[in-house]
């Protein structure tokens, strides 16, 4: 009952914040048109005249694609390049809203909405960057720690065991570095929470604070972020098959799928602000709970000695 | 009682010895230049099998032989100055060998080589190296005689051998407790006379062992008794003869094989053992028990290839297939091939839409065509077998599985063997980089693969599309009967195309084919026709004033008003390989004309006047020339439409939000 409550309130808060999603969807759509319509007239300049291709618009040919790929496949290969760029430029996008929308569920003096969005934005960006790296960071210890690891063991199994013997401890490595993947992700969310409530430029304090509130209420925040997390995944699944059932090969369909994809993409983005939406309320309920904010105990803990 | 014993006795004899080796073909298919009879016992500890090997081997030229060579395949394996590994880099197919622990090494010894009659041979064998002087490879053996092996004289040598398997990564060895063991004794080389090939004298033919060579040999019988611990499940080229289970805890499996130029065999305690049975072909399956339910996945797979050889090729006159499914860490075994005894290969739990262990049995049987009956030299002329080969395994793969499905067909992405096998040719960096016709060993900057099974499998597709396929039918059934048994060469091969195509189609490609294979298979040149423009020129007809008879006639604009356009269609050769094309022509009035061009000029021009405008145009409508490397070039239309890129474009921006909405997980 009480994650329920807590997915009701932040979803709520998310509701409430429906226009702050859409301003996010919308620079989302609009970087992501740039790109495509630049491909399309590239493409549509070049090729529009080689019927062949138009083969691919009933359905996947490995012939007309093999052979475009070998002969004018570099066109592709630049826009690749630039999908990758655009996704890390998009790491930085992130870290920008992220205070937005938590000064946003935090509340301001500041009537509009978006200015406060923004402000909050702004006003959180260095300390959220500075928390972005560090957690990039012990992502990547942990994870080369993992690796280690399971290699070894790997590759001492695969001298003498069969497929599924291997199987399984590739399914336990892959496991294992999800659960920690998503535990460090919560840590991160927490942190970010700690920063905003308490107006701190501390960031490694907020860090250690949102380790121990996970760790402590573990039972609670893995699968408040698990459940959510389930959305996107469910909607993938739901995407292929739509995808496999309609296709593209019609303007109409086109025009359906393109609808469907923007859904898909308009949720994926609803769910991740649902998700730090519930952890907010979530951790104020904790607050609530207490009598003092966890950095103040700290506090207190050093006047003492 | 005396009279009794001696009839007894007498019957004994003759009852042990139809008992011991048991007649396959009554009649011979093959010249039997050589006999083994070979007993040996692997040590499945050791790695290592202690064997003794009794060869016949006859002379069937007019030379008086002095020297006998063998190839001692084995110690390919043996260190790392080793032709094998210098050339290879110490891999074979993406795997690698384990170099570190010392049991992983491999060779073999001759511990001793008599001739019947008492001559004692060990110590003239000396080690040779034919190919490149290494004097480090000691993989081909030579043996001078004292005495010469005269015109159709048999020698017989009697020679026993310790052979150390490697931790297979290159076809043969062990992985654990499986156990594949190929080219594992000493085996003769073939001896070439005028007749044979390219020969215009006797002389050995006996390479060392090469990274990208396999092999070649002389038919043979041979009958091989093994002996190991009995709970090993074996399975061998040829036919079972018995098996008796000894006192030891070891049991002795007799095989006997006849017409066929190699003998492998295998062992491991886990197969997992299915019996069926196409026509009077016995299928032995041995499967690892992880695979066993893909069993009805070989077994389809197999006998939809014997009965398209069968109905396309020639008949397979053996009484026995076996196929042998490795476990994963002895994948280097996987995908190949010995007579009547084959290697697939698949993985756990594989999906039915990637075709993986399909695709590997058709190939691997479909050897037994070529490696195994033509027999062709696998060193010098590898094309014959694996390209041949592919070519007909995406024949069959195609026609049992879908030409758009066969290689693979899940989540809505699918293609087809022979797409994939030409995408092996077209799709190379430089598709110029060398030619087919290369001894194995000359591949020197890589592109072994691709040109000796992919290229050729697409030249012989070429030319199917030219001379259409009955006519091809024709072609490969007359080299298969007329040659099987005999070794050919590739000029054997073309005289044969020359014979066929000019009785089916008279000189409408020229006095003969060779110029088609000047091109493709000496050649390095690649194929690409590009159908560069299409223009329409609306013309108002004449105008103004002509001489008509001595009157003149003023014209001002058409005269029943209707359009009346020049077309021209531009046809470029943009590759140096000429071959013959067609050019398919469509009207907007939906008239179509077919033009066939020899393909030799840089361009074409077609042109045509009337009252409708070509609308679009294509060389080669019906795909007859996979060769050309570029088919998106191959049409034109001049009324462009974009729905493809649209939908390429959604999906683009699609993908790109995902990809940016992953980036941001990491916050």
């Amino acid at each position: 009952m009480k994650l329920l409550n807590v997915y009701t309130e932040g979803f709520k808060k998310t509701f409430g914040s429906l226009k702050i999603v859409t301003i996010i969807y919308g620079i989302t759509l609009l970087i992501g048109i740039i790109f495509s319509s630049s491909f399309n007239s590239i493409m549509t300049d070049n090729f529009s005249s080689r019927n062949m291709l138009y083969m691919l618009f009933r359905d996947f040919d490995f012939t007309v694609y093999s052979d475009f790929m070998n002969n004018y496949g570099d066109i592709i290969n630049s826009f690749t390049s630039i999908m990758i760029w655009f996704g890390m430029f998009y790491f930085f996008f992130s870290v920008f809203f992220a205070g937005g929308i938590l000064k946003f569920f935090e509340g301001s003096t500041i009537k509009s909405k978006t200015q406060n969005f923004f402000a909050g934005s702004s006003k959180f960006f260095f300390r959220f960057l500075r928390l972005g790296i560090y957690v990039l960071l012990i992502q990547l210890i942990i994870f080369g720690i993992i690796a280690l690891i399971f290699s070894a063991i790997f590759n001492n199994a695969s001298k003498n065991s069969a497929e599924p013997a291997l199987f399984t401890i590739l399914m336990i490595w892959l496991a294992i570095h999800i659960i920690f993947f998503i535990f460090l992700s919560i840590v991160s969310d927490y942190a970010k929470i700690i920063l905003v409530k308490e107006d701190s430029k501390k960031v490694w304090r907020a860090l250690w604070g949102s380790f121990k509130f996970t760790l402590k209420k573990l039972y609670l925040t893995y699968p408040l972020y698990i459940i959510l997390s389930i959305v996107p995944a469910v909607l993938f699944i739901l995407y292929f098959w739509l995808d496999s059932a309609i296709g593209m090969h019609s303007g109409l369909t086109i025009l359906l799928m393109f609808l469907i994809q923007q859904i898909f993409i308009w949720v994926r983005l609803f769910a991740k602000v649902w998700i730090l939406g519930s952890q907010y309320e979530f951790f104020n309920n904790h607050l609530a709970e207490r009598t003092k904010p966890l950095l103040t105990q700290e506090i207190l803990m050093n006047e003492e000695m | 009682m005396k009279t009794y014993r001696i009839t007894f006795f007498l019957s004994a004899i003759l009852f042990s010895g139809m008992l011991k080796a048991q007649i396959i073909f009554p009649q011979p298919l093959s010249q039997r230049v050589a006999g083994y009879n070979i007993s040996v016992k692997l040590d499945v500890d050791k790695k290592v099998l202690d064997g003794n090997e009794i060869l016949h081997w006859k002379n069937y030229s007019q030379d008086e032989v002095k020297e006998l060579q063998f190839h001692l395949y084995l110690n390919a394996f043996k260190n790392t100055n080793s032709t094998f590994i210098k050339e290879s880099g110490g891999q074979l197919r993406r795997i690698g060998f384990d170099t570190k622990e010392e049991k992983s090494w491999g060779y073999i010894d001759i511990l001793s080589m008599k001739r019947s009659g008492g001559e004692n041979l060990t110590n003239k064998i000396k080690f040779i190296q034919p190919d490149d002087n290494n004097k480090d490879d000691q993989t081909v053996i030579s043996i001078s005689l004292g005495k010469p092996v005269r015109p159709n004289e048999e020698i017989q040598l009697e020679i026993n051998f310790k052979s150390k398997l490697p931790r297979v990564f290159a076809r043969t060895g062990f992985a654990g407790d499986y156990f594949l063991v190929g080219q594992w004794f000493p085996k003769i080389g073939v001896y070439e006379y005028p007749g044979i090939r390219y020969a215009e004298k006797g002389q050995w033919n006996c390479h060392q062992f090469h990274s990208n060579s396999e092999f070649y040999a002389d038919f043979a019988v041979y009958d091989v008794n093994i002996t190991l611990p009995s709970k090993y499940i074996v399975g061998a080229v040829g036919t079972l003869q018995s098996k008796t289970n000894n006192s030891d805890g070891t049991s002795t499996h007799h095989y006997r094989a006849e017409d066929v130029i190699d003998f492998a065999w295998t062992a491991s305690p886990y197969f997992k053992v299915v019996n069926d049975q196409w026509q009077n072909v016995k299928i032995k399956l041995m499967l690892q028990p992880e695979h066993f339910d893909q069993a009805e996945r070989h077994i389809r797979a197999l006998k939809s290839s014997l009965e398209y050889f069968d109905q396309n090729l020639g008949k397979y006159p053996y009484t026995t297939i076996t196929v042998v499914d490795p476990p994963l860490i002895g994948m280097g075994s996987l995908g190949m091939e010995y007579p009547t005894f084959i290697t697939s290969g698949t993985l756990w739990k594989l999906p039915e839409g990637i075709r993986i262990p399909e695709i590997v049995t058709v190939h691997e049987f479909g050897h037994n065509y070529f490696m195994a009956m033509l027999a062709t030299n696998e060193f010098e002329e590898a094309f014959l077998d694996e390209g041949f080969n592919q070519y007909y395994e995406t024949r069959i793969m195609d026609k049992y599985y879908g030409d758009k499905n066969s290689l693979v067909d899940i989540c809505g992405y699918h293609a087809g063997d022979f797409e994939y096998t030409r995408q092996g040719y077209v799709g190379m960096k430089n598709p110029k980089l060398a030619e087919i016709y290369r001894k194995t060993w000359e591949y020197t900057a890589g592109g072994y693969g691709s040109f000796t099974y992919d290229k050729t499998a697409v030249m012989l597709k070429t030319l199917e599309g030219l001379v259409t396929l009955p006519t091809m039918n024709e072609i490969m059934k007359t080299y298969f009967e007329r040659w099987k048994f005999k070794h050919p060469c590739v000029k054997d091969f073309i005289a044969i195309v020359n014979e066929v195509v000019i009785k089916n189609h008279g000189r409408k490609f020229g006095d003969n084919m060779n110029w088609f294979f000047d091109e493709v298979l000496y050649g390095s040149d690649v194929c690409d026709y590009k159908l560069a423009s299409i223009s329409n020129q609306e013309v108002n007809g004449p105008m103004g004033i002509y001489d008509s008879a001595g009157v003149k006639k003023t014209f001002k604009q058409i005269e029943n008003g209707k359009s009346h356009y020049k077309s021209e269609v531009v046809v470029y050769r943009m590759g140096e390989v000429k071959l013959l094309v067609e050019v398919l022509i469509h009207f907007e009035n939906g008239k179509e004309i077919l033009e066939k061009w020899n393909g030799q000029a840089r361009t074409a021009e077609f042109k045509y006047e009337g009252q409708s405008k070509v609308v679009w145009a294509k060389v080669d409508p019906e795909n007859k020339i996979p060769l050309d490397v570029n088919l998106v070039n191959n049409s034109l239309t001049t009324e462009p439409e974009s729905g493809v890129f649209v939908k390429y474009a959604t999906k683009f921006l699609f993908w790109m939000e995902n990809v940016m909405l992953t980036f941001s997980m990491l916050f």
